[in-house]
């Protein structure tokens, strides 16, 4: 009963973001991205309350959401649904048997990520207890691991804690589903093609079960760059510019691939305008959290980002290439990452001007990779297992972009009028 | 004829999630899981369960201390009773691997039935006891 009224709970999020999402004309994408921007718009609403000394409640922090989304929401304009041919149906059944994949992976607990039991899980349960983003635990003698990680993963995970007064630890986990299933219709309705849907999801869901996402900020944060990503290039800025908000207060990477992304946009745009917009917009999303660290005296900013060592260990090199396949499998032999570089490859050969539009997609695979490699080269020890341990995770976003743009060069959409 | 090749992608892609539950299905039954790493990260699953089994025992308002064999896993069995025994003070032998001065009044031992000399009270739990001060 408590695992039901937790997985409940969760149907407040489209309910919370739908203002939101009021300019999609597909149904099942408005509600899956009023779902994402419903997560977002909570955790913004449950770090103002904690900064004004408000205490979280149920009513508390859902009626200013509910009138927002009232106050805004738009008349219901959606598109007539399309035929649904054989292609469309053998579609539906791959992105379901691959969400089911990695939905009985994280309840069987296969997939579930040590992070979550070590801190994510652990801050959820702590501020649910606390009805608040706990600045006593953060700021305590004894705190947890990442202390300086932004609020969305554990402001949602205790979202569903309030309601049960208990947190629910497996049923919280398998709710990293959701997210990838919430993705699902708004990655649809921007590539406009079932097919490349369908191989988006099943690739997600292996490389999510195969990485142990359970529970951890990765299926939220691919939810957030891709749709960002795809929306960028379907010219859909306003969309993009909420969810870079959502990844930038999800992970701290986000903002590394956001750059990379970026660098993309100017490129493709050969102006800054967009680029601007979509920087600014990260960047609010963020200063929530930093306001956050600065009213109660923490670190303001990400620890993590004192990437600028001063040693590099060249000898590291054989390693890197040599480990990266293997973590680079995703769950499936390295497939998702071989069948969009083939049709990249194929498009380059045969029509090349159709890859130009999705360089926001393509220019940050090549600028991640070559961070990752500036990372790893900085290892002192156990890189091997270092890398073993981060890199199917962090390649996810990669992964998910080539993905894309390989939707996006191969679809209709691209086709010149 | 892309259409068609993610579709066949697709398909392939999903072969190694196939393999991965026909293994998984050959060596697991299928069961409510104990820990949320039960089936994936066993030594972090035992911390858990010993953990959970521990609480019904350390009340409400009351403080803590982990004695485990190294500070490895006091380290960790400390990180995973943060969200367990929220409600509990924490007293740490070891934080962070480095030892801490102090203790709590419920002393929860992992891997052993033996209490410190100045506990009164002892109540055995699957995976170690929990002993009173």
């Amino acid at each position: 009963m408590r695992a039901l009224i937790y997985v409940l709970s969760y149907a407040a999020f489209p309910l919370f973001g739908w203002s939101l999402a009021s300019r999609i004309d597909d149904r099942a994408a408005r509600v899956g991205f009023a779902f994402l921007a419903g997560a977002l718009l909570l955790t913004i609403e449950a770090t103002l309350f904690t900064i004004c000394g408000l205490p979280w409640s149920i009513l508390g922090l859902s009626i200013p959401l509910l009138a927002l989304a009232g106050g805004l929401r738009a008349a219901g304009h959606f598109r007539a649904t399309d035929p649904q041919p054989a292609s469309r149906k053998l579609a539906l059944a791959i992105i379901v048997i691959a969400l089911a994949h990695f939905l009985f992976s994280l309840i069987t607990t296969q997939s579930i990520s040590p992070d979550y039991v070590l801190f994510w899980g652990t801050k959820a349960s702590r501020f649910a207890l606390a009805r608040a983003l706990d600045p006593a635990f953060l700021l305590s003698r004894f705190p947890p691991p990442r202390v300086d990680y932004p609020p969305l993963v554990p402001i949602v995970e205790a979202w569903g804690a309030l309601f049960v007064r208990e947190m629910p630890w497996i049923t919280a986990a398998a709710m990293s589903a959701v997210w990838v299933a919430a993705a699902v219709p708004v990655i649809r309705w921007l590539t406009k093609s079932w097919e490349a849907t369908a191989f988006w999801t099943a690739a997600i869901c292996a490389s999510q079960a195969f990485s142990g996402g359970g529970g951890n900020g990765e299926p939220m944060l691919v939810a957030f760059l891709s749709i960002g990503a795809a929306a960028i290039v379907a010219n859909q800025t306003a969309i993009a510019a909420i969810a870079f908000a959502g990844a930038t207060l999800t992970k701290e990477e986000a903002f590394i691939t956001i750059g990379a992304i970026l660098i993309g946009v100017v490129i493709r745009d050969r102006h800054i305008k967009r680029a601007a917009i979509l920087a600014a917009s990260s960047i609010a999303g963020a200063s929530i959290w930093f306001l956050y660290q600065w009213r109660f005296g923490l670190h303001v900013g990400y620890e993590r980002f004192n990437v600028l060592q001063k040693h590099f260990y060249w000898s590291n090199l054989p390693t890197i290439f040599h480990e990266a396949p293997k973590s680079l499998a995703a769950g499936c032999f390295g497939l998702a990452w071989i069948v969009p570089l083939t049709i990249v490859v194929a498009i380059a050969i045969k029509e090349p001007r159709r890859l130009f539009d999705t360089l926001p997609l393509l220019a940050p695979i090549p600028i991640l990779f070559a961070f990752f490699v500036f990372l790893y080269l900085q290892y002192e020890s156990a890189l091997a297992m270092k890398m073993w341990w981060i890199l199917p995770r962090i390649s996810q976003a990669p992964m998910s972009l080539l993905i894309l743009a390989a939707a996006f060069a191969s679809g209709d959409r691209m086709r010149a009028p | 004829m892309f259409k068609r090749l993610w579709v066949i992608g697709a398909i392939a892609v999903l072969i190694g999630p196939a393999m991965r539950w026909s293994d998984f299905l050959r060596t697991h039954r299928i069961e409510r899981s104990a820990s949320p790493t039960e089936n994936d990260q066993p030594q972090l699953a035992a911390y858990w369960r010993f953990l959970v089994d521990a609480r019904r025992f350390v009340p409400k308002g009351s403080s803590y201390t982990i004695v485990a064999p190294t500070p490895d896993d006091e380290t960790q069995l400390f990180f995973l009773s943060q969200g367990l025994y929220g409600d509990v003070e924490p007293k740490p032998r070891t934080y962070v691997w480095q030892p801490q001065p102090g203790g709590g009044k419920y002393v929860v031992v992992y891997g052993s039935a033996e209490c410190p000399a100045d506990a009164t009270l002892m109540y055995p739990v699957k995976g170690g006891a929990v002993c009173v001060r």
